[in-house]
């Protein structure tokens, strides 16, 4: 029995403990998360304290950096030493970073917006300035002409009796506008191009046929023709140090020669003087700049040379029966040697050189050619010239200019009506061979009115004359009289008045008084002719 | 007429070869001091008076531009920089330039 109730009792025993064992492990497993949480807890006391270390760290640098800030540089203490400095500090802190850095930054990040914004445009305004091979520019001209010719003329009566009488005409306040489209384009740093296109005409002048007329002539469908007065493309290249050179090819800068500058109050225009060639010309040509081996400034020699076919109209080339007399090429060959001398000036030595001069492109209604000469003999001339601007740092500007002509006439054209010869001429003659040597030469000067209030006007006043053979080549000069072919006497007188620095207004009054008629081609005949020209003309260029 | 022609003739060469041009004394400022910089193979890139139009080299002088890029002060006087920005002005991009064959 005893030992029953031992054995219940160690059974009960076990029971109850094995009971408590799973209750206990019930009771632990249930507790588990729980503990979990402590241990995270603790680990982000740790971190906060860990936190809170660097926060000290780094507020200690952030005071040290704002203090530098501040104090400019200057020492700050390194140990903090009670609970009240570090509350004293922080609130430093505080009111440092609100107005200071704070700020700073907002301000920065606005700007840093901004210079995103701009760089955005200016890569399309960059493109666009690129794209723009060309740069262009324009003169516009409104001028009025006054013209007065006065001649005296001789005549015979029925009885052989001389008598002299004078003849008078005028025109008067003859209008015309001129525009200029000017283009320059820098291709590359030695590569730049010219050009000019022009529209040159009367108000409202009607060379054409109805219904078209000028006042609708930009309305109307017509023909494409503009005039293309210059266009011509310079490389610039250096094969040796002392010597650069320019090959330079197209329709070339011949026209407004110098002194033409001065009237129109511009830097110089053209690369011969005036009194050497003023036409438009095509070509090619190479441009020695001597500066580096002479020692002079903007010295250069240049060697030109242009071409001129009389007539390329039937094309003659494109046909089997090729014959002569309507391709009448003329060779011109230029070679100028230009310099700056004393300060603002420009002295140039010209020679021209024209082997075989050809015959005018005539066709007449009902005159035909009879027997044409492709050459009608040589033609030279060599052409000194100086001006400066600024005179030895004066008011004035002078100028002065000589030329020599050869001419040798040699060889005839004749024109008639059918087999009938009319009219014969030559170079400078009626036909013979002859020598047609002449000579011109021209002056002038220009003051620059030092009246700050009148916008610094200028006058100024210019005298040529010619001999009685002498050949201008100035067909393309910017005054309507063509003053330099004179065979006589030339006077010009001038007012200019800028207005502002794009508007100029000027005055002129030029006098021409013929000796002997002009004309390249026949023998000049005896006159006494005087025309006057009294202009007004509005300039704007930009 | 000959001789008053051959004396006008020798006279436009005397004139002509008088006394050798020397360059305007804002340009020669600009070759040597600026050049001294701005040269090929020099601290700066080289440039001319056409790398601004005239109111960007009137701003430039102005506001005093350089100083930024380098402080150049202590080598130009006053009136240096003054005839330097009047050259550079007159030959800026925007300025009314000399034209013929083979002219840069
Ligand atoms: C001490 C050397 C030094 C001198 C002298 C000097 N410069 Fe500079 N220049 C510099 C440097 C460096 C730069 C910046 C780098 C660069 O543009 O090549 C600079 C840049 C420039 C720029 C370009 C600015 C830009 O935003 O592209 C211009 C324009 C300029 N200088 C004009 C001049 C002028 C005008 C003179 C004479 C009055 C002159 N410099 C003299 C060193 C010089």
């Amino acid at each position: 029995m005893r030992r029953i109730k031992m054995r219940t009792f160690v059974f009960a025993f076990l029971c109850a403990a094995t009971y408590l064992f799973i209750a206990c492990c019930t009771v632990i497993a249930a507790e588990q998360p729980d503990m979990q949480q402590i241990l995270k807890k603790l680990d982000e006391v740790i971190q906060r304290n860990n936190d809170l270390a660097k926060q000290n760290e780094e507020l200690a640098k952030k005071v040290q950096r704002l203090e530098k800030q501040v104090t400019g540089g200057a020492a700050v203490p390194q140990k903090i030493k009670s609970d009240d400095e570090i509350s004293i500090l922080k609130e430093r802190v505080k009111t440092l970073e609100q107005q200071g850095p704070a700020k700073e930054n907002a301000e920065v990040a606005s700007l840093k917006e901004d210079v995103g914004e701009m760089s955005a445009i200016l890569q399309n305004v960059e493109r666009k300035t690129l794209l723009d091979r060309v740069q262009m520019g324009v003169e516009l001209r409104t001028r009025c002409d006054w013209f007065s010719l006065r001649e005296r003329v001789k005549t015979k009566s029925l009885f052989g009796k001389t008598s002299y009488h004078h003849n008078s005409d005028k025109v008067q306040a003859l209008c015309s506008n001129r525009f200029r489209l000017n283009m320059k384009a820098e291709i590359a740093d030695n590569l730049v191009f010219n050009g000019r296109m022009v529209v040159y005409k009367n108000w409202t002048d009607d060379p054409y046929e109805d219904p078209q007329n000028d006042a609708n002539r930009a309305r109307y469908p017509g023909s494409s023709d503009v005039k293309l007065e210059r266009a011509y493309v310079d490389y610039f290249f250096t094969p040796h140090p002392l010597l650069p050179l320019a090959l330079s090819f197209g329709r070339f800068p011949t026209t407004d020669g110098m002194p033409t500058e001065f009237r129109e109050n511009t830097a110089r225009k053209s690369t011969y003087p005036a009194l050497a060639y003023d036409y438009e010309t095509d070509g090619a040509g190479v441009s020695f700049m001597l500066e580096n081996l002479t020692g002079l400034k903007n010295s250069a020699l240049r060697f030109l040379y242009g071409r001129s076919v009389s007539d390329n109209d039937y094309q003659i080339y494109r046909h089997a029966d090729w014959y002569d007399g309507h391709l009448d090429e003329q060779d011109v060959y230029v070679a100028q040697f230009e310099t700056e001398t004393i300060k603002n000036s420009l002295f140039i030595i010209n020679y021209f050189y024209s082997p075989e001069f050809s015959q005018p492109d005539v066709s007449f209604k009902g005159v035909n050619p009879v027997k044409l000469s492709s050459n009608l003999g040589s033609y030279s001339k060599l052409t000194f010239f100086f001006e400066a601007k600024k005179f030895l740092d004066s008011n004035f500007d002078w100028f002065a200019g000589y030329a020599q002509q050869w001419a040798r006439a040699d060889g005839k054209a004749t024109w008639g009506l059918g087999p009938i010869p009319l009219q014969t001429i030559g170079l400078i003659t009626n036909g013979e061979s002859r020598e047609r040597n002449a000579h011109a030469w021209q002056i002038g000067m220009r003051y620059n009115i030092p009246w700050e209030t009148l916008n610094l006007p200028k006058v100024g006043v210019e005298f040529n004359t010619g001999s009685k053979y002498w050949l201008g080549l100035n067909g393309g000069a910017e005054d309507p009289l063509r003053k330099l072919t004179t065979r006589g006497n030339a006077w010009d007188f001038y007012y200019i008045q800028p207005i502002t620095s794009h508007f100029m207004i000027r005055l002129g009054h030029t006098y021409v008084d013929q000796r002997h008629s002009y004309s390249p081609f026949g023998t000049p005949e005896r006159l006494n002719t005087q025309i006057r020209n009294t202009y007004l003309l509005l300039d704007a260029n930009f | 007429m000959r001789r008053p022609i051959v004396v006008f003739a020798a006279f436009l060469l005397c004139a002509g070869f008088l006394s050798s041009a020397r360059a305007e004394e804002g340009e020669q400022i600009f070759t040597a001091k600026c050049g001294s910089c701005h040269r090929s193979g020099g601290e700066a890139a080289v440039f001319g008076p056409t790398k601004y139009a005239i109111v960007q080299w009137e701003r430039f002088f102005k506001k005093n531009k350089h100083a930024k890029l380098k402080d150049i002060s202590a080598q130009f006087s006053e009136t240096d920089l003054q005839a330097v920005r009047n050259y550079l002005a007159a030959h800026a991009a925007d300025s009314d330039k000399p034209q013929a064959v083979g002219l840069r």
